[in-house]
């Protein structure tokens, strides 16, 4: 096979996602390389992975040869590539957009098989912006210059913190990267409410209405904190890594002030502070191996939902078997993270290395499709927890006394008015920048609270809190930026874990 | 890589240089060469004796980046020569094909003690011995953010 025919059924197989039969045109240590790769790909089954990635959010491609020249095995080809692609710029609302660029291919053969294919061209068509300029007024986490570093093009403001939350390439990059291998992610912004002293897990109880009472050390648990209207705070994940700590990693809440002043003048034995730990989260499939080898603890003992006191890299850390991904996961909790934290970044990223790790922001697109919801005080407004998707974890009948239990008993008896559903909808969402307004064809009344582009069922997909009598199979109309949307209500979540 | 080997730019700028006249090149692939060596040693004469009127040059990392005849392009490079302090394209030989010819390597650029390596595709095509168009393939986004001088 000449260089002409080899890129014109590279091309071809390309357009119809066909990765397979791009695989066999390479030779076994046949070589694949693009600007938008960190990497290049080395290996058949690596050139065919790396393609099935890429093409997966691209439709309608078309590749034109406008010139090309060739002598022997070497061929270069000038050409133009069209596609609609999904995610082009980073954006996450599934909507197709065009992306036109020229590129110029070498194609080099041996023995009638692409021994190397390297594309030239600049990204500046898929990611137009360089990246969200950044002011001096909120915190960063120690891991800033990493995640820009990183290429991050985009963070959101978190606790006073800027939040990495989309980097640059396309959306579905991420998401496989999430399924198939392994993610850091930057979370230093997930702020921990430290409670310290004798009385640390009674006063945690006393503030969460979860009953915690049975939290041993090595215990991660997720609780809901209200305020005494019975509104909801936090939903943190909570660590227990000594007898008298507890660790609140919390969400977008002055939840440090808030614990402090209840304890302030009171007769509780603890100290409320927010210490200098700013997480990380290894997530996905590959994560055990990444981080065992540079963890002391023996991670393959660890159980979902608990944590061990321990040094990675060297460096004193808690890892708990948690995370937002809705599947397997660590988070590593390096302590004196603003010295310790960009070493331990380092170690991750190398470790991570033979496993294909990325740089990446929280996947909403997963998170969306497991039902996982991040709900706090300053975007969960009159929201009560058991309106939540973990209303399961509401204890009324819980021994001790705790902070909103007269406001939700009442809640309770009253009757609760609302609950949280899945919505499959018709359509592209646009970016959900604030909530949606909703409501069925009797008037009965929503809100959308999640929505993104779903990779697992190829459709939109969202979460929003409705009238409890607002059930599975019914339709409900949204109100988007983009005009009305129609929708079925279905319950959650989307997908099961291993999917 | 392919194995050929790296193509000394310069010394084909210098055996244009010996001649009388502006330059008029025997081969596409020795227009792309000297353009290379032109701009590596930031031979602006070089440059706008090798182009005409109908010149286009599309280069990533100057802006404009699309430049259409000999006041675009001469004013673009003395911006661009204004700023680089060293900037080198290492080619491997060009595959030729009549009027147009491509190669592969890299342009290696010097900035702030750090020696940064992109590497690149180059296209040039000719016209009675004029270059017509010089498009370069490459990943400019660090140029970007850095001659941009917005963010970083």
């Amino acid at each position: 096979m000449t260089p002409s025919a080899a890129f014109d059924a590279f091309c071809k197989a390309w357009a119809k996602g066909d990765s397979e039969s791009v695989g066999k045109l390479f030779a076994e240590d046949g070589m694949f390389d693009v600007p938008i790769i960190a990497k290049p790909a080395v290996g058949r089954a690596a050139v065919e992975k790396q393609v099935r990635v890429l093409s997966h959010s691209q439709k309608d491609v078309v590749t034109r040869v406008l010139n090309s020249v060739e002598k022997g095995n070497t061929g270069y080809f000038e050409g133009a590539f069209e596609a609609a692609v999904i995610g082009a710029g980073g954006k996450i609302d599934g909507a197709p957009v065009r992306t036109d660029f020229r590129f110029l291919a070498v194609v080099e053969m041996e023995n009638g098989k692409i021994l190397r294919l390297t594309e030239h061209f600049d990204r500046r068509p898929l990611y137009p912006e360089e990246r969200q300029r950044a002011y001096m007024l909120n915190r960063r986490t120690p891991y800033w210059q990493k995640t820009v570093d990183a290429e991050c093009l985009e963070w959101s403001v978190y606790n006073n913190m800027h939040f990495p939350v989309r980097y640059s390439r396309m959306p579905y990059e991420d998401y496989a990267a999430l399924l198939e291998d392994v993610t850091l992610w930057d979370v230093g912004l997930e702020r921990q409410t430290q409670i310290k002293g004798p009385d640390a897990l009674a006063f945690f109880d006393y503030l969460s209405c979860r009953d915690m009472s049975s939290m041993a050390v090595g215990d991660c648990m997720y609780a809901l904190i209200c305020h005494d209207s019975g509104l909801l705070m936090a939903d943190p994940v909570c660590f227990r890594p000594y007898e008298d700590t507890i660790w609140l990693s919390h969400g977008n809440a002055d939840l440090t002030f808030w614990a402090r002043g209840i304890a302030m003048g009171s007769n509780w034995k603890v100290d409320v502070t927010e210490p200098d730990i700013a997480p990380v989260q290894v997530q996905g499939p590959l994560a055990r191996e990444v981080l065992d080898p540079i963890t002391e603890a023996d991670l393959s003992k660890l159980g979902n939902y608990k944590c061990v006191v321990t040094k990675v890299a060297g460096y004193d850390a808690v890892v708990s078997r948690t995370g937002w991904s809705g599947g397997f996961g660590y988070e590593v909790l390096p302590f004196e993270s603003t010295v310790n934290g960009p070493a331990v970044w380092d170690a991750i990223v190398k470790a991570g290395e033979p496993y294909g790790l990325k740089i990446t922001g929280p996947i909403w697109s997963r998170a969306v499709e497991r039902g996982v919801t991040d709900f706090n005080y300053y975007m969960g407004s009159d929201i009560n927890p058991f309106e939540d998707v973990a209303s399961k974890f509401v204890h009324l009948e819980k021994p001790a006394d705790f902070v909103g239990k007269a406001a939700l008993t009442k809640i309770k008896q009253d009757g609760v008015k609302r609950h949280s559903v899945g919505l499959l909808i018709d359509g592209e969402v646009p970016r959900l920048e604030w909530f949606w307004d909703l409501q069925d064809q009797k008037g009965r009344k929503g809100l959308v609270r999640w929505a993104a582009h779903s990779f697992a069922l190829d459709r939109s997909a969202a979460i929003a809190v409705v009238d409890i009598n607002i059930k599975k199979g019914d339709r409900v109309t949204i109100e988007t930026p983009y005009g009305k949307m129609n929708a079925e209500v279905t319950t959650l979540p989307f997908v099961k874990k291993a999917s | 890589m392919s194995d050929r080997g790296i193509v000394d730019t310069s010394a084909v700028v210098q055996s244009y240089r010996g001649k009388s006249g502006a330059p008029k090149f025997a081969s596409s692939s020795e227009a792309l060469l000297a353009y290379a060596g032109a701009f590596a040693e930031k031979d602006l004469d070089f440059i706008r004796g090798a182009i005409s009127e109908e010149t286009l040059l599309e280069l990533p990392m100057v802006k404009p980046c699309r430049l259409l005849g000999v006041s675009e392009i001469v004013s673009a490079h003395t911006e661009a020569f204004k700023t680089i302090s060293n900037a080198t394209f290492e080619l491997h030989s060009p595959i030729e094909k009549g009027s147009l010819a491509i190669a592969e390597g890299a342009l290696k650029v010097s900035r702030a003690g750090k020696e940064e390596t992109h590497p690149l595709g180059i296209v040039a095509e000719t016209n009675n011995g004029k270059l017509k168009r010089v498009t370069l393939y490459f990943d400019a986004r660090h140029h970007r953010l850095w001659s941009d001088k917005t963010i970083l």
